[in-house]
Formats: structure tokens, sequence, C-alpha cells
């Protein structure tokens, strides 16, 4: 390719500043280290799965998907260090730098079945998918760059999933056992979002460092998902989500 | 004697991807080259995929093969984040791929 000088230059119309909006600033430093994080352990859950999936082709694609979901981590830390907030948490780069993790409480541990790869394949990236789709348009120029290409690498992750997930809903005992895992992660992934005007969202809204509020996210993720499930024989059904053991902060259940 | 755009462009031209024998030119990992005043060569670089494993050792070989032009003694590499895909390999790297069976 010719790359011409004015290739490099970029014109990025009312960039946002860290020092337009302090009270937006801890939601944002919340945001990028709650998406980092979730990134790092759906990484490494992946991961751990390495050697013990169902098939040859299953470790390839997992060691293909946890490299980039540990990727996308290694590209978020890095704005922490820029977003000027007292005692801003530091990156991961094994897991246990820090104690306060913000992630899923169902990304803490290693899983025990293939049913749970499957279920946080087909549940937990899609709804990360779902916060960088609403931050392809943020003021926070350096955070817009990175959630705008993090889709385009997940579609694949998607196909995959769609397929594993019609792989193990085809015998009554894996769709009943995909159904457990389900059950166990899904109330978590729609609380994920946060509830329905929560603060620091509508912060992050009203200075168009996001695009959609939480409810809107929850919808949209339920639209992308709900559909390949039921066509499976799968229930989505929750019920009343625990809201009182919801910790905001940490983005999980405690 | 500054150095000018089409000579960082030669040299990018000898670094190859670490998978394969294709400048970093031709895989489209160059998204804009810069020369300013007092010999600084910039660099604005993507990467196939944001998980890539080979990042450091190409804006390395990268920043390596530019300070080796007359006239550059400093080098400036920003990654950003631009998506990549199959449509940015060049005409002559789709060619290379082929004759090694890759499709």
């Amino acid at each position: 390719m010719s790359a011409s000088e004015s290739e490099l230059d970029r014109v990025v119309p009312e960039e946002w500043s860290v020092t337009d909006d302090d009270e937006g600033l801890a939601a944002l430093v919340n945001l990028v280290v709650v998406l980092a994080d979730s990134k790092f352990f759906l990484g490494r859950r992946f991961s751990d799965w390495l050697s013990g999936g169902p098939s040859l082709e299953s470790a390839v694609a997992l060691a293909a998907i946890a490299q980039e979901e540990l990727g996308h981590a290694r590209a978020l830390y890095p704005l922490l260090e820029e977003l000027p907030l007292v005692d801003t948490p530091g990156p991961l780069q094994r897991g246990a730098e820090r104690e306060r993790k913000y992630c899923m409480s169902c990304l803490s541990k290693p899983w025990e079945w293939w049913a749970d790869v499957v279920a946080a394949l087909i549940l937990v990236d899609p709804a990360l998918t779902m916060l960088f789709r609403a931050l392809e348009n943020s003021r926070y120029v350096d955070l817009r760059q990175r959630a705008a290409r993090v889709p385009s690498e997940e579609v694949f992750h998607r196909k995959y999933a769609d397929g594993r997930v019609r792989d193990l809903a085809r015998t009554a005992q894996g769709r009943q056992t995909l159904q457990r895992r389900i059950d166990w992660m899904l109330p978590e992934v729609l609380m994920w979002f946060g509830p329905s005007r929560e603060p620091g969202v509508a912060a992050l809204k009203s200075q168009g460092l996001i695009e959609f509020d939480n409810d809107e996210m929850r919808d949209a993720f339920q639209t992308d998902v709900f559909p390949i499930l039921e066509e499976n024989g799968l229930c989505v059904e929750v019920g009343e989500l625990p809201w009182e053991r919801w910790n905001s902060l940490q983005r999980r259940l405690g | 004697m500054s150095a000018t755009v089409a000579e960082l462009e030669a040299a990018l031209r000898d670094v190859h991807d670490p998978e394969y024998p294709i400048s970093v030119l031709d895989m489209g990992l160059i998204r804009g080259l810069r020369v300013l005043q007092g010999g600084t060569a910039q660099v604005r670089l993507t990467y196939t995929s944001m998980g890539c494993p080979c990042k450091e050792m190409i804006a390395d070989d990268v920043r390596d093969a530019l300070l080796a032009v007359d006239g550059i003694d400093r080098v400036e590499v920003e990654e950003v984040f631009e998506p990549w895909t199959h449509r940015d390999l060049s005409r002559r790297a789709r060619r290379t791929l082929h004759e090694l069976g890759v499709t």
C-alpha cells in the first residue's frame, strides 16, 4: 500500500477529554476495568479447556478464541493508565495481582463441564460484545477505536457458539446438561448489564461516552441470543432476578 | 538530508509477517507513514487480530527496519486498532498465499 501523510492525520470531532466530566470519570473507569477483567477471565476460562474439549477441532478453536479474548483485555488495560482517578485498578497479567475482580462470578473459577464452555460462548461472550457495540460511537476516542474492532472479531466466536449449541442440544442428555448451565449463567449475564436507570450509565450516556442504556443493551442481547437457544429446545425463562445479591461495582453476584 | 516516505516503504518491503513470507505492507498492516523534521518516522500499524501474539515482534522489526534508513534516527509506532480483513492483502500477497496453498 502507499500511505500518504493525509492518511496519518485523523480528525476526531468532539473528542471527549478526561477534564470534561468528573461525574462520568468514575463510571468510565469502572466500565473499562469491567470489560477488561471480563475479557481476561473469559479468555482464561476458555484456555482451561484447551485439552479438555470433545475434539481436536474444539481445542484449536478454543485456543484461537482464548487468544483473542486475552488480546481484547490486553488492549483495554492501558486505558486505565490514562484515566486520572485515585485508586484506579491495575491491569491483570496472571489474574492474582489484585484481590477485587470486576467480572461475573461465573468466570471466577475453572468450569467443570464442557457445557459450561458452550453456555459461556453463547451467553457471556455475546453480552460483552453488546457492550462493545454500545461504545462504537463513544466520544472517548481511545476506547472507541478498540470497541469498534472487537465485534468484527467476535463474528467467528458466535458462529462457533451457535454450532456448539446445536451439537449439544441434538441429544436429550446434552440438551439437559446445557440447560442446567444456562440456568446457572443466564440470570447473572442479564444482570451484568445493570439495573434500569443506573446513575453511572446515565452519566456516560449524557456525555456521549456510551450509546445505549442498560435496558436497551439487555433487550438487544436477548433479541440476539434467545432465538438460537429456543430453536434448539432450550428454555430462557429466568424469573425474578436476584438484585439484592448484585454487586454493581464489580458487576457480579456476590 | 531527510528520508522520504518512499524510502520508508522500501525498507518495510523487507519486514515480513512472522507466519508468511509476505511484507507487512502487502499484508495491509501499515496504515500510515510519515517523516517528520529532525529524522523521526511515524508509523500507524494495525494487526490481523487484536490478540496477535506477535505484536511486539512485528513492531520491533518495523522499528529496526526504519532506523536503518539514512536520515531516520527515531521511530514512533502507533497501534491504531483498525479492522483487518483478507481484503487488505495486496495482489502480491494473495499470489504468495495461493502458492503456499493458503485459501
